[in-house]
């Protein structure tokens, strides 16, 4: 990927989560749950705003309480700006996914990965 | 407008996969939530072990509210249902009224709770989470220790259910109905104290426990 310096790029994150599981939207119903997190460190390429796709608010059989969540495929987009004075060549952004998954039975322990995007920066 | 970079290639994610033990990425090259690639399957069924075939229960020493210690000790002699369990977990607060009503009904019958929640944050989201709900039962907070012990908890809720002689007769992975719970408490109930061999060590459990069902 390249990014020109001084510009705002939007990079697309394509998340799967195997049939059957779902995990909480980044703004759950319930205050006790784990909303899905995307963050960034900072470096030459700063995030301004990071949006995430319309949650589902779903019924299931162990809440009597609907829920706000992702199932299957979907997108969270970041917005980056690069630093207009950043060395040119190659760097990554460096970021996490934090999440908690739960099936139809139970709960998953929250999880945290990792995430790297390498981008070239050019004039 | 600004330029869209899709994340999601196989070179980008090289990285990311092979942290989480995968040499290959995906081929949409997109990110797969990995710990969810183990399905909770819970088996609804309300069978006990047979005596002869229960192990003994890992002995482990946690604090409650109060900071008084806890033992399996504690509770010799008595049936005991021990949750793990965590304030995020919604199926685990499905259980928490059922667990309330069989502490209340049996408890003067040789029945006790014992809730030990796995929440990172400990007391801090245990405490306003019980007393919101009013939760009576005793409740500690669990560690990875414990955790180990009972075969590594790796999904929630998880449940032992234990009889007089401190020996794991059933273990749930995942929500179980009401009704099965409440069977297997009332046959243990009325079971008699087998004559149990003293040692309920770990080490034994660890050795000889059976496979939780979990699947692959």
């Amino acid at each position: 990927m390249k990014a020109k310096l001084g510009s705002t790029i939007e990079v697309h994150l394509p998340l799967e989560l195997r049939g059957g599981f779902h995990v909480n939207s980044n703004k759950p119903l319930d205050k006790t749950l784990i909303p899905l997190k995307v963050t960034w460190q900072d470096g030459l390429l700063g995030a301004t705003e990071v949006v995430f796709p319309r949650p589902v608010v779903e019924k299931y059989k162990f809440s009597k309480d609907p829920l706000s969540v992702y199932t299957g495929n979907f997108e969270v987009v970041t917005k980056f700006k690069v630093a207009p004075t950043a060395p040119l060549g190659p760097t990554a952004i460096n970021g996490e996914v934090r999440y908690q998954a739960c099936n139809d039975n139970g709960c998953q322990f929250p999880t945290t990965l990792k995430v790297a995007i390498q981008v070239t920066l050019v004039r | 407008m600004s330029p869209k970079l899709f994340a999601g290639t196989a070179a980008a994610f090289a990285l990311i996969l092979s942290g989480c033990s995968q040499s290959t990425p995906p081929p949409s090259g997109q990110i797969v939530f990995e710990k969810a690639q183990k399905e909770i399957a819970a088996e609804d069924d309300a069978t006990l072990k047979p005596v002869d075939t229960r192990k003994p229960a890992p002995t482990f020493e946690l604090k409650d509210a109060n900071g008084a210690k806890v033992t399996l000790a504690d509770y010799k002699g008595k049936v005991v249902l021990l949750n793990f369990w965590a304030t995020w977990c919604v199926p685990c607060k499905a259980e928490i009224p059922w667990f309330q009503e069989f502490d209340k009904n049996f408890k003067d019958k040789g029945f006790a709770v014992l809730g030990v929640s796995l929440d990172e944050e400990g007391w801090n989201a245990v405490k306003p989470y019980v007393e919101e709900r009013k939760i009576t039962y005793r409740m500690v907070i669990g560690s990875e220790e414990v955790s180990t012990l009972y075969g590594g908890i790796d999904s929630l809720p998880t449940t032992f259910m234990i009889d007089k002689d401190g020996k794991i007769a059933a273990i749930h992975t995942g929500l179980v109905s009401k009704a099965t719970y409440q069977k297997q408490l009332e046959s243990l109930l009325t079971e008699g104290s087998h004559a149990a061999r003293p040692d309920n060590s770990a080490r034994e459990y660890a050795l000889f426990r059976p496979p939780l069902q979990r699947a692959e």
